[in-house]
């Protein structure tokens, strides 16, 4: 093992003489000032990959049951909150009074979120970028929003209607992607997590404008400003939402609403309830008092 | 206070930050109690949306078996619990809210330790 750093001083000095005698050496090592070679201009960041929203049940850095976190569930799901008026400010206090009165802080369905409330979504996110398109696919009701870069338009509103995940467009300024939607169902709501079942959740003619990019920390930012003048009364900048890169090997799972054997809504009250589910195997069960609770 | 723990208090700090938010109500739990059993395993449903565990524990000279509702295999795998980990006959000691029926012997599982020494969860 001694010889090696003899070996290496050899290989250095042949390095050396090599790069003196042969000007393509010297060109690699050092490019003249004048270089007319054009340095290749760095792309956008690569966003692709599995990202865990920061201080989720799923972030890498939390170490939770899924059922054990009532003291972070407090305060608004964007960390703002809108300023609505008019028949969407009525709509959101019938929810909030709806869900006060059976004590719980919100109330979800199957029905998939939609924008902007997807982007609150409390599990894994994985984004697939090329350079004409970027899709965001959530976990949670595995729903997946597209955004084009092909310099398309927003399609016209009489001929396309809109949808949860409304229409996205977007460019690249610098290593910021920025990206516009419009087209979005009315179902979905802002600042809230839920859904307007009036379909007065928001406007018909709310932009959502977002910035997305790598931050200082290294975590995937989304900052979101949402322009409506039917709904609102000034435009509403939520705090910024960010994302950990989820360790390597960790996969995209599916979260489906359809299996759920224990969670219904009350038909009169509108309450969530939790019911046990049914044991598999029966013989375990030999107390009474275990099982549904209806 | 481990690491962990530091860091996501830290994060919590920033008062603007999100909400970290769980995906359906607990009103069917107390959460301002905690109760801790030790058990037996003896059925575990690992599916969505929410694990279910079953846990048999000896009160007096009869058996009450505890239903503990965690999170998604989502939530959990991704910290080792993966669908095969606890089996029917495997020891655990949990700590659970109770449903605020006290009727029913069950819960929302606040922390669990493993049989492998690992915690899910923060132990109280």
């Amino acid at each position: 093992m001694k010889t090696l750093p003899l070996v290496h001083a050899v290989i250095a000095l042949l390095a050396i003489l090599a790069a003196s005698a042969n000007p393509l050496f010297a060109i690699a090592a050092t490019p003249p000032a004048t270089s007319s070679v054009a340095k290749p201009k760095a792309g956008p960041p690569d966003l692709s990959g599995l990202w865990m929203p920061v201080g989720s049940s799923v972030d890498p850095l939390v170490n939770s049951t899924g059922a054990d976190n009532p003291d972070t569930n407090v305060g608004p799901p964007f960390g703002t909150t809108p300023e609505l008026k008019g028949v969407y400010l009525e709509s959101a206090r019938k929810r909030a009074e709806a869900l006060a009165k059976v004590g719980s802080e919100f109330k979800t369905s199957c029905k998939v979120l939609g924008m902007p409330t997807n982007m609150v979504g409390p599990y894994a996110v994985e984004i697939m970028q090329t350079p004409t398109q970027i899709n965001w696919a959530q976990e949670f009701l595995r729903e997946t929003r597209r955004i084009y870069l092909d310099g398309r338009a927003h399609p016209n509103p009489e001929e396309a209607p809109s949808t949860f995940e409304g229409h996205s467009v977007a460019r690249w300024e610098e290593n910021v992607l920025v990206v516009e939607t419009t087209h979005i169902r009315q179902e979905t709501t802002l600042g809230e997590y839920g859904h307007a079942d009036d379909a007065l959740g928001h406007g018909p003619r709310m932009i959502i404008k977002e910035r997305i990019f790598i931050n200082d920390e290294g975590l995937l930012q989304v900052d979101g400003r949402v322009e409506d003048p039917d709904a609102l009364v000034k435009p509403w900048q939520w705090a910024p939402l960010t994302f950990r890169r989820a360790p390597k090997g960790v996969e995209f799972m599916e979260f489906v609403c359809e299996d759920s054997n224990n969670e219904s809504i009350d038909p009169v009250t509108g309450a969530e309830i939790t019911t046990i589910p049914e044991r598999r195997n029966l013989n375990q069960a030999n107390n009474k008092n275990q099982g549904d609770t209806k | 206070m481990n690491l962990k723990s530091m860091l996501f208090g830290l994060a919590l700090l920033g008062s603007a930050a999100p909400a970290a938010l769980a995906h359906h109500s607990y009103s069917a739990f107390d959460m301002s109690k905690l109760v801790a059993i030790a058990g037996t395993v003896s059925e575990v449903q690992f599916r969505n949306p929410h694990v279910w565990l079953f846990v048999d524990v000896l009160a007096g000279d009869k058996t009450e078996t505890w239903a503990i509702e965690a999170g998604g295999p989502n939530i959990l795998m991704r910290q080792g619990w993966m669908a095969n980990t606890l089996k029917p006959g495997d020891k655990v000691d949990l700590q659970l809210a109770p449903m605020r029926d006290e009727t029913k012997t069950g819960g929302a599982l606040q922390a669990l330790r493993l049989p492998n020494g690992k915690t899910i969860g923060t132990w109280k």
